[in-house]
């Protein structure tokens, strides 16, 4: 959770946790009543998602979607314009 | 947090101890909360409540306790499932041979629309307590936590406002790193126990006062020629903090300042200290 979330960011505490929940409810949603797969292997692909994600987050963005939120934030500040 | 609105003075010492100091967080504390309390009882159901929202909420508060520990500090944490684990198994115990104790969401004024009064008002009350340490970066947040500190277990409260980090705790490691490590911006409000150290022995007013005011055997307020710390006087400023340690030679003349803060006498914060 605080890896995805961010490291040493209360906020991300908060979106750690919103993703950690929301995750399983938002792949079972698209694998299984979408697209149809078993329940099993949509658990299974639950695990291999958030490790990926984990080592994502650690390579790419180590303070994880505190971060992603703030930089968004600072470009929607200064939308449309590019300075 | 990182900003201040500009004309947003603090004019009073309880305006500058508030838990918001910014009016535009204060009210949308008092929004959010006016919605987990006044709103969402109303119009969840219990899928939401049960597997969305409750979750959320516990995960969350574990996520502070784990953050605080590992992104802050940097340390590795082998106990907080374990503490969160008491917790949750106190809590029902307490719940189950305590029903009374159950009056603060059964008594609430709101989420009896169902029959079951109070029930759909109880995650709102976990959402609050949530809420008020994950408010943002100068939070107020006052979390026990028990750790090492000179070879002893002590208690600390840490606090992570931008107004207790003067109070910070020095880290073994010398450098720049206690005045802006990730150690060095937790407090401790137990700094009277650092002070004296463990051993009981108050620290020496006169080699405070000299860390002050500065020697006249070396050079100018404890000022060597090149404008730094003397020898002598960085040991001394060294030996304040860390007392019974015996670590003087840790410290670099670039870390002394803040450590100088720590040492430096309550009736002596407007004295200019030598090597700030």
């Amino acid at each position: 959770m605080i890896i995805i979330g961010g490291l040493g960011s209360l906020f991300g505490s908060f979106a750690g946790a919103a993703f950690m929940v929301l995750l399983p409810v938002a792949l079972k949603v698209l694998l299984v009543d979408t697209f149809g797969w078993d329940t099993a292997i949509a658990t299974h692909f639950q695990f291999v998602v958030v490790g990926l994600l984990i080592m994502f987050f650690l390579i790419v963005e180590p303070h994880g979607l505190a971060r992603l939120w703030a930089l968004l934030k600072e470009k929607l500040r200064l939308w449309p314009f590019p300075h | 947090m990182f900003y201040r609105e500009a004309g947003d003075f603090k004019t009073t010492y309880a305006d500058d101890n508030q838990t918001f100091p910014i009016a535009f967080d204060r009210y949308r504390y008092y929004f959010v909360l006016f919605v987990g309390l006044a709103i969402v009882p109303f119009v969840i159901n219990d899928y939401w409540a049960n597997a969305i929202l409750l979750p959320f909420l516990i995960y969350a508060i574990a996520a502070i306790g784990l953050n605080i520990l590992t992104g802050y500090c940097g340390q590795v944490s082998l106990g907080t499932g374990g503490f969160m684990a008491v917790g949750a198994y106190t809590s029902y115990k307490l719940m189950t041979a305590f029903p009374w104790m159950d009056m603060v969401t059964d008594h609430a004024p709101v989420g009896r629309h169902d029959g079951h009064r109070g029930r759909n008002v109880r995650p709102a009350v976990p959402a609050h307590q949530g809420l008020l340490p994950g408010r943002g970066d100068a939070c107020g947040a006052v979390l026990p936590c028990l750790g090492l500190q000179q070879g002893a277990v002590v208690l600390q409260l840490l606090g992570l406002g931008p107004d207790q980090r003067a109070g910070t705790l020095p880290v073994r490691s010398g450098g720049d790193r206690a005045e802006r490590g990730t150690l060095g911006q937790l407090p401790v409000l137990l700094r009277p126990s650092l002070r004296t150290g463990l051993d009981g022995a108050k620290p020496d007013a006169r080699v405070n006062r000299a860390a002050v005011d500065g020697d006249p055997r070396h050079g100018h307020r404890g000022r060597d020629h090149r404008g730094e710390p003397a020898e002598g006087q960085t040991e001394r400023l060294c030996r304040v903090v860390f007392l019974s340690s015996a670590s003087p030679d840790r410290c670099s003349s670039r870390s002394t300042s803040a450590r100088s803060r720590l040492a430096r006498p309550s009736g002596s914060r407007n004295r200019s200290s030598c090597s700030s």
